[in-house]
């Protein structure tokens, strides 16, 4: 069986409120994506979706709207990891013959309202156990997280704002990002409260928007002629700590030796990570349950660590949901999409230079106090 | 809603939560379960066992319990809380084990922080959940 490449990406152009109805999003992504590798929608055999706000319709309805045949199709369910998921679901679908050409897609149409009105009874266990204390809704439950971080590790919001700042100068170099002025150091520890310790430029904004990437049997993608990104490992992990309310630890400690070695990569050799960002205290984490420091030690990692596109480890190169907006699920995407445009050089402004191999890490279904699902996946530039 | 319990939440569908509710209201502890097989206390109700399947049973535990993160919600998902803001929501390891996710009310929430001990409020709730205030 054809080896799987990614060869392409795409996105929707993104809006603070809805204008388009979803399917719009998901079809301009996914137009994106398709021409910018050459390839027909005729010959797009599988599909992954992930969405929040579609239901009814679902990945085969989708099929149905954009006219495409599958022998293939992943519903993804899990949040803001489905994407990643995704991404290793579908490579081994293609390394087994069952696919060619996957599309994997991920939007939503939100606006803040609509956005908060899902979340009330976002899982079983919010609805029925959170949303009755007035929980605030995630920046609720992810400023219990960063709480908890602060005080077992010290962590102060000026080191968790060097992310915050970070990304928004990665999104001043991305034209798809709604955030479009610098962010100072200043701005960010003044921010009105949200739920404290959270503060407004640790939340993500809620939008409309959609991602796409594509993945196909190597022989195909040697047609396209374009830079082909390879699926080294991916691995994930759900409900990795039954008994802790909390995301800390949120899983990927216990995938993350797994996914190195199976990626026959080390720490040293990843060029850059696109981390799911729905809050820094997230991102930091990430960097320690990847190794990239010890738990506990993100703080002091981000205060001796130049993070940006030029830096020793480049974070979210695109700017990332907190500062280019977050689609619903396509939040999940964003990373995704932005490490196959790095890793295929066509970053522009922001390019990571000699960008070969990058870590994108998935994070999602937030459920009683912490998100249910982690992922991760290595992916390398082919020679 | 003013001054009055808050039940209007669409989450009384499932028998363990609206058990929990139902005890809530008739006991001045904090309601729980055990497994009747490991004696597992998972933390909060589930139809059975996290840890073997087994059935549960319910038990009112102490009420008492520490705080273990601590966060100050000043926006609300849903505008039936605002006027319950500032809401402080806690993370709160309880006398019998498990950590369980609530808010602290009183005038003196906002003092709340890790490592207080809080009791299970028997007056002035707002919510449908048990709700704690600071102990002493």
């Amino acid at each position: 069986m054809a080896p799987p490449v990614v060869v392409s990406y795409g996105s929707s152009k993104y809006e603070k409120q809805p204008a388009h109805e979803l399917e719009w999003h998901l079809w301009q992504a996914a137009k994106a994506c398709l021409d910018r590798a050459g390839l027909s929608a005729s010959e797009v055999d599988g599909l992954a979706l992930a969405s929040f706000g579609y239901a009814p319709g679902n990945v085969v309805t989708l099929a149905e709207h954009l006219g495409m045949r599958l022998r293939w199709a992943e519903q993804g369910a899990y949040g803001g990891a489905s994407s990643v998921i995704a991404l290793g679901h579908a490579a081994d679908a293609i390394g087994a013959g069952r696919a060619r050409n996957i599309l994997i897609l991920a939007g939503d149409v939100f606006s803040v309202s609509t956005h908060d009105a899902m979340l009330d009874s976002f899982t079983p266990a919010i609805r029925d156990y959170l949303g009755p204390h007035g929980f605030g809704g995630a920046n609720g439950v992810f400023a219990l997280v960063q709480s908890k971080h602060a005080s077992r590790y010290g962590t102060t919001r000026k080191q968790l704002g060097r992310v915050a700042i970070a990304q928004r100068e990665h999104a001043l170099l991305n034209e798809n990002a709604l955030f479009r002025h610098p962010l100072t150091m200043q701005e960010y520890m003044d921010a009105r409260a949200i739920a404290e310790p959270i503060r407004l430029y640790d939340c993500v904004l809620p939008c409309s928007g959609a991602e796409a990437a594509l993945i196909c049997a190597k022989d195909v993608a040697g047609s396209l002629g374009r830079p082909m990104v390879e699926v080294l490992a991916m691995s994930e992990i759900h409900n990795a700590h039954p008994d802790n309310p909390s995301s800390l630890p949120a899983g990927w400690e216990l995938i993350a030796d797994e996914l190195f070695e199976a990626a026959r990569t080390a720490r040293e050799q990843i060029d850059l990570v696109e981390l799911y960002d729905d809050y820094p205290i997230m991102v930091a984490i990430q960097l320690e349950a990847y190794g990239f420091c010890k738990e506990g030690a993100a703080g002091p990692f981000l205060d001796a660590t130049d993070i940006s596109f030029r830096g020793e480890l480049p974070v979210n190169t695109g700017g990332g949901q907190l500062s280019c907006g977050q689609c619903g699920a396509g939040g999940g995407l964003i990373g995704l999409v932005e490490g196959i445009t790095q890793l295929q050089h066509e970053a522009g402004g922001r390019q990571v230079k000699g960008a070969g191999t990058a870590l994108i890490s998935g994070f999602g279904l937030v459920s009683y106090g912490k998100g249910l699902c982690t992922a991760g996946a290595i992916l390398r530039r082919a020679a | 809603m003013h001054g009055g319990r808050d039940t209007s939440a669409s989450s009384m569908i499932t028998s363990h939560c609206q058990d929990f509710v139902d005890r809530a209201a008739q006991d001045s502890g904090y309601p729980l379960q055990r497994c009747l097989c490991c004696g597992w206390i998972p933390n909060f109700p589930r139809v059975c066992c996290t840890r073997c399947l087994g059935e549960l049973e319910w038990f009112t535990g102490s009420g008492a319990g520490v705080i273990s993160a601590c966060a100050v919600v000043w926006r609300t998902h849903a505008k039936r809380y605002e006027l319950h803001v500032p809401i402080v929501m806690s993370h709160i390891r309880l006398a019998e084990g498990p950590e369980v996710i609530a808010s602290v009310i009183g005038d003196n929430r906002l003092t709340a922080e890790i490592g207080m001990q809080v009791m299970r409020a028997c007056s002035g709730s707002w919510s449908a959940l048990p709700q704690f205030r600071i102990a002493g």
